[in-house]
């Protein structure tokens, strides 16, 4: 339950553009439908982050047409029928950029946030 | 033609059903595994997916060419409106002639007096020379 009180606060914190990231990289960890992305976002992160759902969904069709993610329906373990998205090789590659971009903001901004004063 | 385009979008907004409902049924279903009746745990699924139809909207507009299909609604749109009321259709048309007229003599006119270098040799360095 605590859960839903954390949640407001982390979700302002997501920043812009870190969705598609995030996306990305759960999806390259193994195809994946839509509710089990939102799901391992938050395990992963401890209950931290907390995608809205709203824009998950917008979000996934843009990667699609972008080419970086493929959807094909297949059936889950409890006999249902889902879309389960999967990475492209070019959206392993834009992965590794956005990654690789990622880390060079946050060392650059943690240099600046550790300076003595 | 027309027809064309519904079934198109309909048949792309009963897959992008099938799969919000695949979520919040999952959603459901985890809820009432922590616990919650059956009632509630819908509500709170729904809940917290937020807007289901504007997300639904979301989608629609993240397709490519999207610009195109706009387009093509938007010119049907305007043939309908100038069949249905062919005055206003002429007053429009009048009024954009009168305009993109009027403008081109405007230019026309302060290009040959005031733009275009004089026919003299060097015509571009005589300027005017207020006494």
């Amino acid at each position: 339950m605590s859960r839903q009180e954390k949640a407001p606060a982390a979700e302002a914190e997501l920043l812009q553009g870190t969705l598609d990231m995030l996306i990305l990289k759960v999806v390259a960890l193994a195809p994946i439908h839509g509710y089990g992305i939102v799901q391992r976002i938050l395990l992963i992160s401890k209950d931290a982050l907390q995608v809205r759902q709203g824009s998950l969904y917008p979000a996934l069709y843009r990667l699609e047409n972008r080419g970086w993610l493929r959807a094909e329906w297949k059936v889950t373990e409890g006999g249902r029928e889902a879309k389960f998205y999967r990475l492209t090789k070019d959206g392993r590659r834009q992965l590794e950029a956005e990654t690789d971009s990622w880390e060079r903001l946050c060392a650059a901004i943690s240099l600046i946030l550790k300076t003595a004063e | 033609m027309i027809w064309d385009t519904w079934l198109r979008r309909y048949r792309w907004e009963r897959r992008l059903d099938k799969e919000l409902r695949f979520h919040l049924e999952q959603q459901i279903r985890d809820n009432i595994k922590a616990g919650l009746n059956a009632e509630e745990a819908r509500a709170k699924a729904y809940r917290d997916f937020g807007a289901i139809e504007l997300a639904k909207e979301e989608c629609w507009d993240e397709r490519p060419l999207r610009w195109l299909d706009d387009l093509i609604w938007d010119s049907r749109f305007a043939a309908r409106i100038f069949v249905r009321n062919p005055g206003f259709a002429f007053t429009i048309v009048l009024m954009l002639t009168l305009g993109v007229g009027a403008n081109t003599a405007a230019f026309s006119i302060v290009y040959a007096v005031l733009l275009r270098p004089l026919p003299l040799p060097s015509g571009d360095r005589v300027t005017s020379n207020r006494l």
